[in-house]
């Protein structure tokens, strides 16, 4: 492990990497070689070649890669013909929007390197091909899921993924379409369920209150993705799950796919052999704060390098994990575009949050609004009957101590919005 | 802008600012608006979010992928999630229309009645809320008490010719008073009728709860709730909807066209024919965070002061009379008045607006039903919201008064 400082214009800046600093300087050595805009962006010179070098090398972020897709960012060499390379779409509409391409050799390697951490989904890498079920937002695949007529054969990917049948405003799916993804989610056979917490969740719900049962007997693992699996969330899978599937939360992201994996304690470690990793304290925290933007530079991409790729993820850093992985334990905290900045400079992410609001048995989703600095809207769902004024009074006090303000008001409701790409987010502003 | 200190306006002393027609002077004078139950007047950052929409995200919606489109879908779509979340629907509920009168007719329209079908609607409906159901239906109007509410004893009666609807009005923009709608409904539910409420004067005073309540298509109208006019909506049960036809059919309503076929859209898509009001939709969304910011308990609060106010003033002056109930429960800030042996009113609101900078309006109300069956002839309402005081109101009836006293 390394740790040193990096200078910023304004403020100093903290870093701690992780991975092969010389496998990471091969990589922008490629990049500079064979990729137009690395081409024509970069200047290697001699600050490069000592040891510290890689922070003379600017950051990149999604929109280098939107902007100069494709012929800019793809080796030269290389097509997007190749049967072998996977083009995938991010969620996202606006800033957000991204189409990558990753060669399968690749996405295959990186995925078997981050089963790795987790002893109970090792198995999965030995599986010749695995039949997975994806339950996510709609926008996350290529096929039209959204489509209340689509059938099974619509939807089942080229490697075999089945991609079950939501909408994108996942609290407005009819019953109808709930019941066709329990059933194929069944009538597949699937040995993976890779799934969206949030959408995991709902279909937990929703059998429970129709008494269909899932059939647990059958070999499979969940993996959870997509959104910030909060404690709520990550109870109610538990409670189908415990005993029958392993259940891990997997960090993935369109740009790379598998980029870490929780640990059979449940912890999350990143994966450092396939990417050189560096965590960037974040602007105006105190390093006890512990807040780092995570910035990723591939290894051994021969077909579309990403070079310090911003993620705009934060994560809290952690020490050593009992599980004895040597990968380095993180803790995911959100998107920096999730994170509110409170008067007092303190930083509010989805993940400080969810640790206040924990999991009480009253509580399924929930969301907070910023409508102006100051004033807080706590939207929640869940067990009606399960809770006191009291505990909801509680619940108010807490928020209001973290938002350091009086004014959180608590509302129970029955419907969340997702976001048109449908992301949910934890927290919102208006 | 001078706000009397002891009359502070319950913590929201400072909003006035936030609308620039109360800055306006009149012939020197500055406007006390009265008018609210018309339209409401806008704060500053409704007009940034409509103004926005031109300076900076310009194009069509929900057709195509370029970047500029997909951001105004992204706003207009949010718009469409701010509703939901004021109202407690989910987001397919919600049909953006361009206001309380479409929704109704679009609620109607869905429906589909027949002439031998019995719609049970009350004496103080909008002529929005009754028109539709009477050209299309066979109406009954239920009959009011003393107190000018509905009589729930004939109401009974009425709901066993099994109407198939139940048409509403959760506060009546004429006497302020709001109706026992969780009553009503759960007791239309329960007789099998679809219940439509016409909700255009209460969404801007109080907070709605659709999924909680017994009420199948629920109508309101931005204009009324400090957004910008052209778009409101029609709020309906999924089931509902699904079924349901659209009254318009065009472009952005169908998944797929052939030569000679169709496949509709999901909810919501399938109601919104054609080009809408996109930029009224950022306002509306920036009204509703305003609303939700401001709070509904605040508001009420507020609205008592002022309804306190109109009573006390009203009750001393003999020449002016009230249509409908004097009392401070169950009602917003609205009072039609009318005066003794004045028919025409037209000339006293005049010279309201003229002389005293007073915007009140006079007329049916366009529930002339209602109006001819108590005042037998026109009303001045007088209407009032968040940014008025107890002062302009009381300045307002003092203002009446004077007037009045060269016609009677
Ligand atoms: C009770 C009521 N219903 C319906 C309407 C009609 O609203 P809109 O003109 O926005 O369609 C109004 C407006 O005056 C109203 O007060
Ligand atoms: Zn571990």
């Amino acid at each position: 492990m390394e740790l040193h400082s990096l200078k910023y214009e304004q403020d100093e800046r903290l870093m701690r990497c992780f991975g092969n600093l010389d496998k990471a300087k091969s990589e922008v050595e490629f990049a500079h070689k064979k990729v137009r805009y690395f081409k024509d962006s970069l200047n290697l010179n001699n600050e490069f070649s000592n040891s510290a070098g890689l922070n003379s090398v600017p950051i990149s972020d999604k929109s280098v890669y939107r902007k100069n897709f494709p012929a800019g960012i793809l080796s030269e060499g290389s097509s997007l013909k190749d049967p072998y390379v996977s083009r995938l779409q991010s969620s996202g509409t606006s800033g957000e929007r991204l189409v990558s391409v990753i060669h399968s050799f690749k996405l295959a390697e990186r995925m078997a390197n981050c089963l790795s951490i987790n002893p109970a989904f090792q198995y999965l890498s030995k599986v010749p091909r695995i039949k997975t079920c994806r339950y996510a937002a709609p926008n996350c695949s290529d096929v039209e899921c959204a489509n209340p007529r689509s059938t099974m054969q619509d939807r089942i990917l080229a490697d075999g993924t089945l991609v079950l049948p939501v909408y994108h405003d996942l609290l407005t799916t009819p019953d109808s379409m709930l019941r066709m993804a329990f059933d194929e989610l069944h009538s597949y056979e699937p040995d993976l369920w890779y799934v969206d917490p949030m959408h995991l969740s709902i279909l937990i719900k929703k059998a429970k209150s129709e008494g269909w049962a899932f059939d647990l007997d059958r070999k499979f693992s969940v993996l959870l993705t997509y959104t910030f699996a909060t404690r709520a969330l990550l109870r109610q899978i538990s409670e189908l799950c415990a005993g029958h599937a392993p259940v891990a939360s997997v960090m993935a992201m369109s740009e790379f796919g598998f980029v870490g994996l929780g640990c059979e304690h449940g912890n999350l470690h990143l994966n450092d052999k396939d990417y050189f990793l560096e965590f960037i304290q974040m602007e105006g925290t105190h390093p006890d704060d512990n807040l780092w933007e995570l910035v990723i530079t591939s290894i051994g991409d021969r077909l579309c390098p990403h070079i310090r790729y911003q993620t705009n993820d934060i994560y809290h850093l952690h020490g050593a994990c009992d599980c004895g992985n040597s990968m380095p334990r993180v803790s995911f905290l959100g998107r920096s575009k999730d994170l509110l900045r409170l008067p007092s400079g303190k930083y509010i992410t989805p993940g400080s949050l969810d640790e206040v609001v924990g999991a009480p048995k009253w509580i399924d989703i929930y969301q907070l609004t910023e409508q102006e600095v100051g004033a807080y809207i706590f939207r929640f769902t869940g067990n009606k009957d399960c809770f006191s004024d009291a505990e909801k009074s509680q619940l108010r006090q807490k928020l209001q101590a973290l938002l350091e303000t009086e004014n959180v008001r608590v509302d129970d409701v029955n419907y969340f919005p997702f976001e048109r790409g449908g992301k949910f987010q934890l927290i919102r502003k208006s | 802008m001078s706000i009397c200190e002891d009359k502070k306006l319950e913590g929201l002393d400072s909003i006035r600012g936030d609308f620039p027609v109360l800055a306006r002077e009149v012939d020197g004078r500055t406007v006390n608006y009265l008018d609210s139950a018309a339209t409401t007047l806008k704060p500053q950052s409704v007009i940034d979010a409509v103004t926005r929409y031109y300076t900076e995200f310009t194009a069509n919606i929900h057709r195509g992928r370029h970047r500029l489109s997909e951001e105004a879908s992204d706003r207009y779509e949010e718009a469409r999630y701010k509703v939901a979340l004021l109202t407690n629907s989910a987001s397919n509920e919600v049909i953006f229309v361009r206001n309380t009168t479409e929704a109704i007719n679009l609620a109607n329209h869905c429906i589909g009645l027949t002439k031998d079908d019995f719609v049970v609607c009350c004496l103080d409906n909008h002529h929005s809320h009754f028109l539709p159901w009477l050209r299309h239906g066979n109406v009954v109007l239920v009959e009011q008490t003393e107190e000018m509410q509905p009589d729930l004893e004939h109401f009974a009666e009425l709901l066993k010719l099994k109407p198939k609807v139940v048409a509403l009005t959760h506060c009546s923009n004429v006497t302020g008073n709001y109706i026992p709608l969780d009553v009503m409904s759960k007791m239309a539910h329960e007789a099998g009728a679809l219940v439509v409420v016409d909700a255009a004067q209460s969404a801007a005073h109080r907070k709605l709860n659709f999924s909680e309540s017994y009420i199948d298509f629920l109508a309101i109208s931005s204009h009324k709730m400090l957004g910008p006019s052209g778009i409101g909506c029609l709020i309906g049960k999924a089931d509902l909807l699904r079924d349901g036809e659209p009254m318009l059919v065009g472009g952005g309503v169908v998944d797929y066209v052939t030569a000679d076929s169709y496949q509709y859209r999901k909810l919501p898509h399938k109601y919104e024919a054609g080009t809408p009001a996109i930029e009224a939709s950022y306002g509306f969304g920036a009204a509703i965070d305003y609303l939700e910011s401001i709070g509904f308990d605040r508001i009420e609060a507020h609205e008592k002061q002022l309804s306190k106010a109109f009573i006390e003033s009203i009750n001393n002056k003999p020449n002016l009379a009230c249509l409908g109930q004097m009392s401070l429960e169950n009602r917003a800030p609205i009072f039609s008045l009318y005066v003794k042996g004045v028919s025409d009113l037209s000339d006293i609101c005049r010279a309201l607006s003229d002389s005293y900078g007073v915007m009140c309006r006079n007329g049916h109300l366009c529930a002339q039903p209602l109006v001819d069956h108590y005042a037998g002839g026109q009303v001045i309402r007088m209407s009032a919201y968040i940014y008025n005081t107890v002062d302009e109101i009381e300045a307002a009836l003092e203002a009446l008064n004077s007037v009045v006293q060269s016609y009677v």
